[in-house]
């Protein structure tokens, strides 16, 4: 019988993290946490727990990320832009809300594979745990990382000059 | 050994590789100083990545706009910290007994709750909060949640001063209206992971006339993504005291229509979509659909046009502007576009 509570205690913060930073939206990532754990508790019996966990909560998000995204995106604006309009934003914040958005920009930049494999490792599963949640052969997970860590960093340098060279212009 | 390439060094960086294999790769790093190059490279970029990925912990919650109560105002970021004490005593207990025992019995659930870097404090007390407040009944929390924000007053605020505001539009817009500017810029010299380097550009603000500023970002976002309302307001091209002069009629208008008004159905698209993936019994966590709904459209202005506000929390849903003298454009992305006339306007609920 799967021990649901001690799966939930160990993995809940990881993955709620996971979900944010894929979906960038805390309350969305909440509740596919919990949809998650709901399944878990449907199995009878969980081999390679936190590859499965990983995995079910990737595949509930795929398809919605993509349609809800430029959504939230949107809204996440608008309100950041409203913070700053009315004055209660201080200015650390709004610094920390433009990092926030260039890497939002950056990570969205990579391809789906790549960029759940990097959030994977950065939650501390190993190879075969990636391998497994996201179908890849073991041998192939180094490559896709080293590719993902390459391309985000490169593509927030590029923004970040990009927009430095905006202001300077603007 | 030949040359190692990428995938090897990072899965040796990560710890992946088998004991032999490892002690190969060590040795001939030791001995090729082109692959050791590689390999502080690869180190390089595993930090920064680590580091970019950080950022993206801090999102704000909800989009309630924070008023004052000096507890949002300590932390305004993390939806977690508007519990109400009562709540985050019980939570703090909590936490100490799931720390104690995961620590006592399971030391390498360390990873689970131990902290990134010692700066993301915040998101491993929102990651455990978190978890005590599902420990608790749910509910509990997110009632107590939203009363906190419904006990927080907005009142209405008028529009401030041309020239400041429109400098802190520019700052706060300038991140997503800056990846669509023609500027070249020279390069900034940017090194791989310094991603903290935000710090010394964010104060630096052009001061346009203000009138250009706001066209030109308006014109910009409008140009750029199709949603945004204020297109309408910005014809392109036409000579700058004409734009400036459709600018302040639209303005006008904005200041007298706004208020409440009553829109047919806003609800967020997402209770459709989990409600496929979530079986019957389970509780659904979205709110029902409401058949009618009063939204406040507020005279707070951004460069996607002003805001529309839900009245029960304050939460932002929309951008909205004037569509001519009698009717007002509402842009809502959970509900798509509407146009309501003013005949919908209804007094602001208390």
């Amino acid at each position: 019988m799967t021990d649901v509570e001690a799966l939930f205690r160990q993995y809940h913060a990881p993955l709620v993290r996971y979900l944010t930073r894929r979906l960038g939206d805390r309350d969305w990532a909440d509740e596919v946490a919990q949809e998650t754990f709901v399944r878990a508790l449907r199995q009878p019996d969980l081999k390679n727990e936190r590859a499965w966990i990983f995995a079910v909560a990737t595949n509930l998000v795929r398809d919605e990320a993509r349609k809800d995204m430029r959504r939230r995106r949107h809204l996440e604006l608008l309100s950041a832009e409203a913070k700053a309009e009315s004055g209660d934003a201080p200015p650390d914040e709004l610094v920390r809300s433009e990092e926030r958005a260039l890497a939002r920009r950056a990570v969205e930049m990579l391809s789906e594979t790549d960029r759940e494999a990097l959030l994977m490792k950065e939650e501390g599963l190993d190879y075969h745990e990636i391998a497994e949640a996201l179908e890849l052969s073991v041998a192939s997970v180094g490559t896709t990382l080293s590719r993902a860590r390459r391309r985000l960093v490169e593509a927030y340098e590029d923004l970040r000059r990009q927009e430095e060279g905006g202001r300077r212009t603007g | 050994m030949t040359h190692l390439d990428e995938g090897t060094i990072h899965a040796w960086l990560d710890g992946a590789l088998d004991d032999a294999e490892a002690r190969r790769v060590s040795e001939h790093v030791a001995s090729c100083s082109k692959c050791g190059a590689l390999v502080a490279e690869a180190r390089g970029l595993i930090a920064g990545a680590s580091r970019i990925l950080t950022a993206l912990d801090d999102v704000p919650a909800g989009i309630a706009p924070r008023r004052v109560p000096a507890r949002a105002a300590a932390n305004p970021a993390t939806r977690h910290w508007q519990a109400a004490p009562w709540v985050m005593g019980i939570a703090a207990v909590l936490i100490l007994a799931i720390g104690l025992r995961t620590w006592l019995d399971d030391p390498s659930a360390k990873s689970a709750v131990a902290p990134v870097t010692p700066l993301r404090m915040d998101s491993l007390r929102a990651a455990t909060l978190g978890e005590a407040g599902a420990q608790l009944a749910d509910s509990t929390s997110r009632v107590s949640r939203a009363s906190v924000r419904q006990a927080v007053p907005a009142p209405p605020r008028t529009v401030a001063a041309l020239e400041p505001r429109a400098r802190l539009v520019e700052q706060a817009a300038s991140v997503e209206a800056a990846h669509r500017r023609v500027g070249a810029g020279a390069a900034a010299g940017a090194r791989v992971g310094a991603v903290g380097g935000v710090a010394s550009t964010a104060g630096a603000a052009p001061e346009p006339s203000a009138a250009a500023v706001e066209v030109g970002v308006a014109k910009k976002s409008a140009a750029a993504d199709a949603i945004l309302p204020s297109a309408a307001l910005i014809p392109v091209p036409q000579s700058a005291p004409m734009v400036a002069r459709a600018v302040s009629r639209a303005r006008l208008d904005e200041r007298r229509l706004a208020g409440c008004y009553r829109v047919d159905v806003v609800a967020p698209r997402r209770a459709a979509a989990m409600e496929v993936t979530v079986k019957a019994e389970a509780t659904p966590l979205v709110a029902p659909v409401t058949p009618s709904s009063i939204v406040r459209l507020d005279t707070t202005m951004t460069p996607r046009g002003r805001v529309v506000r839900t009245v029960t929390t304050g939460e932002v849903i929309g951008a909205w502007s004037a569509a001519g003298a009698d009717s007002v454009r509402l842009m809502l992305p959970s509900a798509g576009p509407r146009t309501l006339p003013s005949s919908n306007g209804v007094v602001c609920p208390p």
